[in-house]
C-alpha cells in the first residue's frame, strides 16, 4: 500500500508542480496580452476616419458581398437582412444561402423580399452541395438568395462565394445585426493598410436585452437573465483583450465567423472554407496565415474594435453547452488540420506564439483545469494537501480570474463604453465576479466534453433556438 | 514521497500568501477605479449634455471663417473650456449637427488650427478631422504640408480633408504618391478623383516609368463626363502593363462619351481577359449601337468573366440589348437568362 501510495503521491507531486507552472504561464500570457490590447485600443480610440469616398469616386471602392448562411433562421432572417439593407456602403451584394432549412426560412424571405427565381451563373471554384434554386429580390437588386441542399455552415459559405462577384466578402451569422457604419470601418484598412490586408475582424457583442428598433440596436443594454449577462462579460474579454492583443502582433489565429471580412479571390485560391470542420472560421484564418507566409509576402490579418455586429447568445444551459462544445471541437479540428504550423519558425509569430498559445492554453486548458480539480480533491481527501494551502491556491486562482475580467472591463470603460447606463456597467462588474463561481467550472466541463467529442469524431453542430430581434427580447 | 509533497506545500505556502494578498489588493484597487470611472463618466456625460444645451441656447453669435479677425475677439468664460467641448465630440465620435453648430459658433476651431502643428500625432489628426466642419479656406498650405507628415494617421487625416479644400492643392504628383505605400494607391486615387486633378498633375503620372504611377494616372484620367483627357487614355491603351490597360478601359466607361467608343473598341480586343472584361463593363455605360455590336462580339469570348461582363452590359440596352442577348441563348443559356432578367430590372442607359 505504501509503495502504491508513494507512486500516487509522486504523481500528484509532479502533477501539482506542472499545474502550478501552467497556472503561472497562462496568467503571464494573459497579462502580456492585456498590455498589448491596451496599447492597440489606445491607438484606435485616438485615430479618426472619415468617409471613404465621395460621389462618383465611390464606384472605385471595393465591392463587398455579405454572405449570410442560414439554417432554420425563420425567426431572425428578415430583421437581419433588413439591417444589412441599411448598411452605408456603395458597392454591396447581399447573398443569403439557405442551407436546406427544415423550417420556413426560404418562405419567409421569399415573401418579405419578393424573390423570383433567376438563372445566375456561378463561378464554381470551390466545392459545395447542389444548389436547388437561385433567387433575386425584385424590391432590392442587391439581394441574391441561394437555396441549396444541407451541407453545413462552411459549405453554405462556399456556395455563397461561388455566386459572389465582389472583391471582398463579409461572412456573418443570420441572427446578426450589423451597425450601419461598420462596413466602411472594416473596409478602410484594406485601402489604407501599408501591407496586404487579407482579413479583418470586428467586434461581436451580445444583442440579448438590447433595445432593438426595426433592424437597428438603438441602445446597448444588459440582459436581465444571468446566463446571457455572463456571456456579455465573456465576449468583452474575448474580443477586447484577446483578439485585440493578438492583432497587435499580427498573430491573430481567429476571426469570428459571425463578423469577418476577407479577400474573395484569396479565399478561393486556398479552396474556400473547409467543410469537414465545425471550426471553419478559425481554420480559414490559420490557412490564410499559412498561405501568405509560404508566399513570403508581407500581410496583415487584424481585428479592429469599433465596427460592431450584434448577435444573440444562448439563454439556456443546454444550448450554451452545445455551443461551447462545438467551439472546442472546432478549435481542436483547426489546430489538428494545421498542426505542422504549431511551433514552426517558418510561420513567424503565428507559428511560434499564436498557435502554441491556443494549443497549450485554449485547447488543453479545460483538461488541465478539470483534472486539476480532480487531483486536488483526491489529494485533499487523502490528506496530502493541507487545508490552508488548498484555500490559498483556490483563492489565488479565483482572484486572478476575476482580476483579468475586471481589467478587460476597465479597457472597455476607458475606450468604447458601449453600455451607457451606469447600472449596466455595475452589473457587468458583478458578472466578472459571479462567473468564477460555478459558471467557469461548468464551462471548463463543457469544453472538456467538446475535446472528448473531438476524439470521438463527433460532427454535430447543435441547435440554437432563435427569437425575433424586435423589442428587447432575450 | 507524501512527505516531500507536504514539504513542497509548506515551502510554497509562504510565497503564495503574499501573492494572494497582493492580487486581492490589486483587484480591490481595480474594482474601485472601475467604479469611480463609471461614476465619473456618468457625471461628466450629464455635465456635457447640460453644457451643450447651454451653448446652444446662448444667443452669442460669433464665427465666420478661420481667417477672420473677429475670431480673435471671442472671449470664452473660464468654465467653458475647449477640452470639455472636445470631449463632447470625442464621445459622439462623429459630430452631430448640434455639436458642429457649437464648434462653429463658439470658435473652438481656433485651437484646432494651432493643433495642426502639435507634437502629438493624434492632436494633429483629430484637429484635421474636426476642422472639416468649418471652411478649410486659408488652410490649403497647412493641409497640403500635413500630407507629408511623419505620422501615417496624420497623412491619412490630411487625405480625408482634401475634399473640403476649395481648390486642388499644389502637389507634386510623383512626390505625393511616393510619400505613401503602393498598397494605399487605390485609396489615394479615390480621394483624388473627386478633386478633378488637372493636366499638370496627371501628365507626370502618365509619362512615368513606374507602372504604379501610370496605373494611378490611368484611373485619375477617367473623370466622369470629362472627355478632355481621352488622348492620354488612348496613349495608355498601348501600355505594357496590363493593369494600366485595364484601368484605361474602366476610365473610358466613367468618361462615358461617344468619343471614348473607338478607344474602347481597341481595348476590347486586348490580349488580356481582364482588360476585355473592363471594356465590356464600360461599354454598358455608353449608349450607341456600336457599343451593342462590340458587346455582341465580347459575349462569345472564351473567358467567363468577359462574357459575364458583356451580358451584364447588354442588359442596360433595353430591347436592343435583349435582342443581342437572344443571339447567344443557345451557347450561354444561364448567362443569357440572367441578363434578360436584369434587363427588365435596370433602367435603360440614357
Amino acid at each position: 500500500m505504501s509503495l502504491y501510495g508513494d507512486i500516487l503521491a509522486g504523481f500528484v507531486l509532479i502533477y501539482n508542480s506542472l499545474v502550478l507552472l501552467y497556472f503561472f504561464s497562462i496568467n503571464t500570457g494573459y497579462i502580456i496580452l492585456l498590455g498589448l490590447s491596451g496599447l492597440e485600443l489606445r491607438y484606435h480610440i485616438k485615430r479618426r476616419t472619415g468617409d471613404i469616398c465621395q460621389g462618383e469616386a465611390c464606384e472605385l471602392a471595393p465591392a463587398v458581398a455579405i454572405l449570410v448562411p442560414a439554417y432554420n433562421e425563420r425567426a431572425t432572417i428578415s430583421s437581419s437582412l433588413s439591417s444589412l439593407q441599411e448598411l452605408d456602403y456603395p458597392n454591396l451584394e447581399l447573398i443569403v444561402v439557405n442551407d436546406g432549412s427544415t423550417d420556413e426560412t426560404i418562405k419567409e424571405i421569399k415573401e418579405k423580399f419578393k424573390l423570383i427565381p433567376v438563372a445566375r451563373e456561378p463561378e464554381n471554384t470551390v466545392e459545395s452541395e447542389e444548389v436547388r434554386e437561385v433567387y433575386k429580390s425584385v424590391s432590392d437588386e442587391r439581394i441574391l438568395v441561394v437555396d441549396k441542399d444541407n451541407g453545413g455552415k462552411a459549405d453554405a459559405l462556399n456556395a455563397g462565394l461561388n455566386y459572389s462577384r465582389s472583391d471582398l466578402f463579409l461572412a456573418i451569422d443570420a441572427d446578426s445585426l450589423v451597425e450601419k457604419e461598420s462596413l466602411y470601418r472594416l473596409v478602410e484598412p484594406y485601402l489604407t493598410g501599408e501591407t496586404n490586408v487579407v482579413g479583418i475582424g470586428g467586434i461581436v457583442r451580445v444583442s440579448n436585452g438590447c433595445k432593438v428598433e426595426g433592424s437597428e440596436v438603438k441602445e446597448a443594454k444588459m440582459p436581465s437573465r444571468i446566463l446571457p449577462s455572463i456571456q456579455v462579460m465573456e465576449y468583452i474579454r474575448a474580443f477586447l483583450f484577446g483578439r485585440t492583443g493578438w492583432s497587435r502582433i499580427n498573430s491573430l489565429p481567429i476571426i469570428s465567423g459571425a463578423f469577418g471580412l476577407f479577400k474573395t479571390d484569396l479565399v478561393k485560391n486556398i479552396g474556400g472554407y473547409r467543410t469537414e470542420t465545425v471550426g471553419e472560421d478559425m481554420d480559414l484564418v490559420i490557412r490564410l496565415h499559412k498561405y501568405m507566409r509560404e508566399k513570403g509576402e508581407e500581410y496583415t490579418i487584424s481585428f479592429i474594435p469599433d465596427p460592431v455586429c450584434w448577435t444573440q447568445v444562448p439563454s439556456s444551459m443546454r444550448v450554451l453547452s452545445r455551443q461551447r462544445n462545438r467551439w472546442q471541437r472546432g478549435l481542436a479540428e483547426a489546430l489538428t488540420y494545421n498542426w505542422k504550423m504549431i511551433g514552426n519558425p517558418k510561420y513567424g509569430s503565428i507559428g511560434l506564439l499564436g498557435l502554441p498559445f491556443f494549443f497549450i492554453f485554449e485547447l488543453l486548458g479545460p483538461l488541465v483545469e478539470i483534472s486539476g480539480y480532480a487531483v486536488f480533491i483526491i489529494s485533499f481527501f487523502m490528506g496530502w494537501i493541507n487545508l490552508p494551502f488548498a484555500i490559498l491556491f483556490i483563492t489565488l486562482a479565483l482572484v486572478y480570474g476575476i482580476l483579468l475580467s475586471v481589467l478587460s472591463l476597465l479597457l472597455e470603460e476607458f475606450t468604447l463604453k458601449r453600455y451607457e447606463n451606469p447600472m449596466d456597467r455595475v452589473k457587468l462588474l458583478g458578472m466578472a465576479f459571479l462567473e468564477n463561481f460555478g459558471y467557469r467550472q461548468l464551462h471548463a466541463l463543457w469544453r472538456l466534453k467538446g475535446l472528448v467529442d473531438f476524439f470521438r469524431k463527433s460532427k454535430s453542430w447543435g441547435e440554437m433556438t432563435r427569437q425575433s430581434m424586435e423589442g428587447s427580447k432575450e | 514521497m507524501i512527505e516531500l509533497l507536504q514539504n513542497l506545500q509548506l515551502a510554497i505556502g509562504p510565497f503564495v500568501l503574499p501573492v494572494v494578498i497582493a492580487l486581492s489588493g490589486l483587484l480591490l484597487l481595480i474594482t474601485i477605479i472601475y467604479s469611480a470611472a463609471v461614476f465619473h463618466h456618468w457625471r461628466s456625460r450629464k455635465t456635457r449634455e447640460d453644457l451643450e444645451q447651454k451653448w446652444l441656447n446662448s444667443s452669442e453669435e460669433v464665427i465666420t471663417d478661420p481667417g477672420s479677425d473677429n475670431l480673435q475677439q471671442t472671449q470664452l468664460p473660464p468654465y467653458e473650456r475647449r477640452d470639455d467641448f472636445l470631449n463632447v465630440l470625442r464621445i459622439r465620435n462623429l459630430a452631430s449637427d448640434k455639436t458642429v453648430e457649437i464648434y462653429r459658433r463658439k470658435g473652438f476651431y481656433k485651437q484646432d488650427i494651432s493643433d495642426l502643428s502639435h507634437r502629438a500625432w493624434w492632436r494633429r489628426a483629430q484637429a484635421l478631422h474636426r476642422l472639416k466642419y468649418v471652411s478649410l479656406a486659408g488652410l490649403q498650405d497647412e493641409v497640403t504640408s500635413l500630407i507629408y507628415d511623419s505620422s501615417r494617421e496624420v497623412k491619412l487625416a490630411a487625405l480625408y480633408s482634401l475634399i473640403y479644400l476649395e481648390e486642388f492643392p499644389d502637389l507634386n504628383p510623383i512626390k505625393f504618391f511616393e510619400n505613401f505605400n503602393e498598397k494605399q494607391d487605390s485609396f489615394l486615387v479615390i480621394k483624388l478623383l473627386p478633386l478633378k486633378p488637372d493636366k499638370s498633375f496627371l501628365r507626370p503620372l502618365v509619362d512615368s516609368k513606374k507602372p504604379r504611377l501610370r496605373r494611378a494616372g490611368a484611373t485619375l484620367l477617367g473623370q466622369p463626363n470629362e472627355p478632355k483627357f481621352l488622348h492620354f487614355l488612348s496613349k495608355l491603351t498601348k501600355d505594357k502593363d496590363k493593369e494600366v490597360r485595364k484601368r484605361v478601359a474602366e476610365s473610358l466607361g466613367r468618361v462615358g462619351s461617344l468619343e471614348a467608343l473607338p478607344i474602347l473598341e481597341r481595348t476590347s480586343e486586348d490580349n488580356e481577359p481582364t482588360v476585355r472584361a473592363a471594356s465590356a463593363r464600360s461599354l454598358g455605360r455608353i449608349t450607341h449601337e456600336d457599343s451593342v455590336e462590340i458587346l455582341d462580339h465580347l459575349a462569345t469570348d472564351d473567358t467567363f468573366k468577359v462574357r459575364l461582363a458583356a451580358f451584364n452590359s447588354l442588359s442596360h440596352f433595353g430591347e436592343e440589348g435583349r435582342k443581342a442577348i437572344g443571339n447567344h441563348w443557345s451557347e450561354n443559356r444561364r448567362l443569357a437568362r440572367e441578363a434578360i432578367f436584369e434587363s427588365y430590372q435596370k433602367p435603360v442607359t440614357p
